[in-house]
């Protein structure tokens, strides 16, 4: 009965988007794969206001090209699925380079809202945004947001209802005027040639220029093409000469990066705010991936990991060991027959005792693994060691599988010690 | 031809050209890295091997392979 609004939820890597989707309560989670591949797709439903609201949560990427496995999924499923809505989040606290992915979202020729997230974040660094002037400049409806204090998620619904309701919105991107120029000569020909396309012309003509492989693609095989080529590839040589590129897509780069840059100039603010001289995160930074210090710190801090698990896992490990031999004894005690008292207390007490006593190794291992991983220290790891791994053919993240399986054997053989 | 493999450490210097093509091309204007911006070398590792850059307000690490395909020139003060 209700309607039914499905969001695609795209961004660069390590905007919040997955803390988005985690502050919406009352949301049923699903977690699986894009079809096809090994690739986590996250999706939420949940009702607001006699709608339901699905999410996917995209893979981050940092602008629609194809270079990782991550990044064809989110261009593919942006290409090819159905969906209502973008809501594309961005990290407030580097607009610069994420209005880069936002504008050429607006190539694709969907709805779209832009959530600002980490407002808060944003707000202490003294980043002062003008959201509503910034709606009026890209036609884009702009909310702050912030995942983690909830701020601004009312609104940011209600935008989605709102966007849901109304008529798509042509967004803003304006150029310089030679390409204008040359957007507004293939847009008339495509006029006066009453070419049949489900996007605008002016959304066509833009991708045209920027060399979208899928417009190509598209284009390619309408009979149009034969004269439109021409034009096309007039048009693309007077943009380079204007740019000075050998690359027309270089020279849309500069543009959209052009425009980008002319935006945040109108809508944003920044305080400075009195810093010291080398921040804090800074200073451990330097000593994480020091040219010297950095490898000994990481074996230490391995080594450290490794200690912790097995000395104070064996605390709660003894305790187990107590109870079940104590379970064994008792139950033991209680079964007159010796087949059946040894079929139970030497199978099936000692047997489930024997895994169950490793469970606060594996929790301890897995809490720290993840705490390395979250405050980012596995990517400054990656980078101490991409330069050695690479000689192998290998990459420098390659090091979290080969700890696993390091750390794994290792309690597979304390198991055994233990079992003797 | 002056690459980020040849420049100083905590310099500003300013991308002249990408000799390179491509995706990486792409991932490179992607993270910001293009003509005419300004570039700072922050670290690198023992062996030379990556390198610590930093474009606008990010900071990112990048193998020789990729750092020796961006040229730049250094901005007088």
């Amino acid at each position: 009965m209700s309607k039914k609004i499905k969001i695609a939820l795209v961004g660069q890597p390590n905007v919040g988007k997955s803390m988005l989707i985690n502050s919406i309560g009352n949301a049923k989670l699903h977690v699986g794969n894009f079809t096809g591949v090994t690739v986590e797709k996250e999706e939420i439903e949940f009702e607001y206001k006699g709608y339901t609201i699905n999410m996917v949560d995209l893979p981050g990427t940092y602008m629609l090209s194809e270079y990782s496995l991550e990044e064809k999924v989110t261009n593919r499923f942006l290409r090819e699925e159905k969906y209502d809505i973008i809501l594309n989040v961005v990290d407030a606290t580097n607009l610069e380079r994420n209005l880069q992915l936002s504008t050429e979202l607006f190539t694709l020729d969907k709805k779209m809202i832009i959530a600002l997230n980490m407002i808060d974040e944003a707000k202490e660094e003294g980043i002062d945004i003008n959201s509503n002037y910034m709606s009026e400049l890209l036609n884009i409806d702009c909310i702050k947001v912030s995942a983690k204090t909830k701020e601004g998620m009312d609104q940011l619904l209600a935008t989605i209802v709102k966007t849901y309701n109304q008529p798509r919105k042509e967004p803003k991107l304006v150029f310089s005027e030679a390409v204008e120029e040359e957007i507004e000569k293939i847009g008339s020909y495509l006029k006066e040639h009453h070419f049949n396309t489900s996007v605008s012309y002016r959304v066509l003509t833009i991708n045209l220029l920027k060399e979208d492989k899928y417009t190509y693609k598209m284009i390619h095989d309408e009979p149009i093409w034969i004269e439109l080529q021409s034009i096309v590839q007039e048009a693309v040589e007077h943009i380079k000469l204007h740019h000075n590129e050998e690359l027309a897509s270089d020279a849309m780069a500069e543009e959209f990066m052009a425009f980008n840059q002319g935006v945040l100039t109108e809508t944003v603010k920044i305080k400075e705010i009195k810093k010291e001289k080398i921040p804090l995160t800074q200073k451990i930074d330097n000593l994480l991936i020091h040219p010297i210090l950095g490898i000994p710190i990481f074996l230490f801090l391995m080594w450290g990991l490794f200690q912790l698990t097995f000395e104070i896992g064996s605390i709660p490990m003894d305790w187990i060991d107590a109870f079940f031999g104590w379970l064994g004894d008792t139950v033991g005690g209680m079964i007159p027959n010796e087949e059946l008292r040894s079929l139970v207390v030497d199978g099936l007490i000692a047997g489930v005792g024997a895994v169950i006593m490793f469970v606060p190794n594996i929790m301890i291992l897995y809490i720290g693994i993840s705490l390395l991983e979250s405050t980012g220290y596995m990517s400054r790891v990656a980078y101490l060691l991409d330069g050695l791994f690479h000689k192998f053919g290998l990459h420098g993240q390659s090091f979290i599988p080969y700890y696993w399986i390091w750390m794994f054997n290792s309690s597979i053989y304390e198991c055994k010690n233990y079992q003797k | 031809m002056l690459t980020i493999v040849d420049v100083e450490k905590n310099k500003k210097y300013r991308v002249k050209k990408l000799h390179t093509s491509g995706v990486l091309r792409q991932r490179l204007i992607s993270f910001g890295i293009t003509k005419g911006i300004e570039i700072e070398l922050l670290n690198h590792t023992n062996l030379k091997g990556t390198y610590e850059v930093k474009v606008g307000k990010m900071t990112m690490a990048l193998r020789k392979e990729e750092a020796q395909n961006i040229e730049v020139e250094k901005i007088d003060v």
